[in-house]
């Protein structure tokens, strides 16, 4: 008698969710027809028409077409998490800062008083950085160099010496408040191709400054509003917003407000609880989770009103995490974290870390680049602790399904407030809720018009189904 | 194969990028592409 139907293997190679068989989890997305299946060991999915759903899990083609492709897409996220090579260093050329902004990473005393690095300091530290990465990159690599703070503007002379000397073959950044950015240094870093990161916290004065304000407490909108305006079109432009309690309700009206003035790449980021301050300003997740969508539905109106899109880079680099995990730009998303992998942070005083959450925590500071080598200070327990640090081994994320769409970031602030490293995001909720969004956005048809022009650029499809 | 219940069909899409080196791979902060004059 034939045998349709095999006793150990069902209708396909294998039964899911049983023995060797390829495990799917059902994730509610919040879309009125889709809902999503997810393999989350190789981040794969598939979003399923609701009322199919069962069918598609128990029938045939699922899991044979998944395990036709199952080794790809494993050997595509492993490549992502564990075999890139760092590429890019967070540089603070000083410690000190023009504000005292409420939530800053690093520690306020180094901020009012710190070091600054000098210039033949600053030129032998790059000197060192590109020999580092000169024997470790593919050639023809340009690694970045993100001139970071504290406000690194307070440092120019050095910065700038810096950029003129070497902006043929790092690809530079400057992250400021961009209250020193005069016309001068906007000229000299657009003459440079350097990359401007503009910090901006509010649509009003009323918003953005009562988080970002001098240390004699006058807010700073003005200037910064004045710079941005000044510097509109310019292609390195991008602006950062950190996410607080104090911001959150005004995260759409923002979004109004950067496209209306050209914008086409900003960072809305929730504050991180490293240090007390950023604890204090935390929101609520909930209301985190409403505004943050909200946000994003306007980006998308407005796409659809004027044909030109602002992309929210965070939510952005998360739809990338689950159309081409290794395409991705920014590295806190997944897990391990890109901090002491892809990129690594040096301080004004030479103190390496693995990424500059972690230059307010020495006991995360690997050594010093002008003692050691690079490669060895990669290789310090200091580093180690967290380029290991991974979501299978962390509850609840290891039963997850969106655990390498969150990775359970981040494990600075994760450290500084449980006293370890192995403990979820504390905005596990959004993180959670906001894959789901990205799911949601996707069945909307709305993922080319959130992500940037040319996303696809470079990358081969893996079809599964 | 599923039963025809709607006309919806499933969604899947996956890409894969090979590593180059230039992956940009940051944190908190997106370098936006631009070219020295």
């Amino acid at each position: 008698m034939a045998q349709a139907i095999s006793p150990l293997r069902g209708p396909s190679a294998a039964y899911v969710n049983a023995g060797a068989g390829p495990h799917f989890d059902v994730l509610e997305v919040g879309h009125a027809d889709y809902v999503a299946l997810i393999n989350a060991d190789t981040a794969f999915w598939v979003l399923s028409p609701r009322a199919q759903a069962l069918d598609y899990l128990l029938g045939g083609e699922l899991p044979k077409s998944y395990l036709e492709k199952e080794a790809k897409l494993s050997a595509d996220l492993e490549t992502v998490r564990f075999k890139l090579l760092p590429s890019a260093v967070y540089f603070n050329p000083t410690e000190r800062c023009n504000l005292d902004c409420g939530y800053c990473y690093l520690p306020r005393e180094a901020r009012r008083t710190g070091q600054d690095m000098d210039s033949a300091r600053l030129l032998e530290a790059l000197a060192k950085l590109k020999d580092f990465f000169v024997r470790t990159l593919p050639a023809g690599a340009r690694p970045q160099l993100v001139f970071h703070g504290s406000e690194p503007l307070l440092a120019k002379d050095a910065v700038f010496q810096g950029i003129e000397k070497y902006g043929d073959y790092f690809r530079f950044g400057v992250q400021t408040n961009a209250v020193l950015l005069d016309q001068e240094a906007m000229d000299f870093l657009k003459a440079q191709g350097a990359g401007i990161g503009i910090s901006l916290d509010g649509p009003t004065p009323e918003v953005a400054d009562r988080t970002r304000r001098t240390w004699g407490g006058s807010g700073v909108f003005a200037q910064t509003v004045k710079v941005l305006e000044e510097l509109t079109g310019y292609p390195g432009l991008n602006v950062i917003t950190t996410v607080t309690r104090e911001n959150v309700r005004s995260l759409p009206g923002l979004v109004d407000f950067f496209h209306a003035r050209g914008l086409t790449n900003v960072l809305l980021n929730p504050v991180r609880g490293t240090q007390a301050g950023g604890r204090a300003l935390m929101p609520d997740q909930g209301e985190l989770a409403h505004f943050f969508f909200a946000a994003l539905d306007r980006a998308f109106e407005l796409f659809e009103e004027t044909g030109r899109k602002l992309v929210i880079g965070n939510f952005a680099n998360l739809l990338l995490g689950l159309v081409a995990p290794g395409a991705r730009r920014l590295m806190c998303d997944i897990s391990p974290c890109g901090g002491g992998r892809c990129f690594f942070a040096v301080g004004a005083g030479g103190e390496v870390a693995p990424c500059s959450e972690f230059l307010g925590l020495p006991e995360f500071h690997g050594g010093n680049l002008f003692e050691s080598s690079v490669q060895d200070l990669l290789a310090t327990p200091a580093f180690t602790r967290v380029t290991s640090r991974v979501v299978e081994q962390l509850e609840p994320c290891r039963r997850c399904a969106v655990r390498h769409f969150c990775g359970a970031p981040c494990p600075a602030e994760v450290q500084a407030i449980n006293g370890s490293l192995n403990a979820p995001a504390p905005l596990c909720d959004f993180y959670a809720a906001q894959a789901r969004y990205a799911f949601k956005s996707i069945a909307d048809g709305r993922l080319d018009a959130l992500l940037w022009d040319g996303w696809k650029d470079g990358l081969e499809e893996i079809v599964v189904m | 194969m599923a039963k025809d219940k709607s006309t919806k069909q499933p969604i899947s899409i996956r890409y894969t990028c090979a590593p180059n080196g230039e992956q940009v791979g940051l944190s908190h902060y997106l370098m936006a592409e631009a070219k020295k004059k």
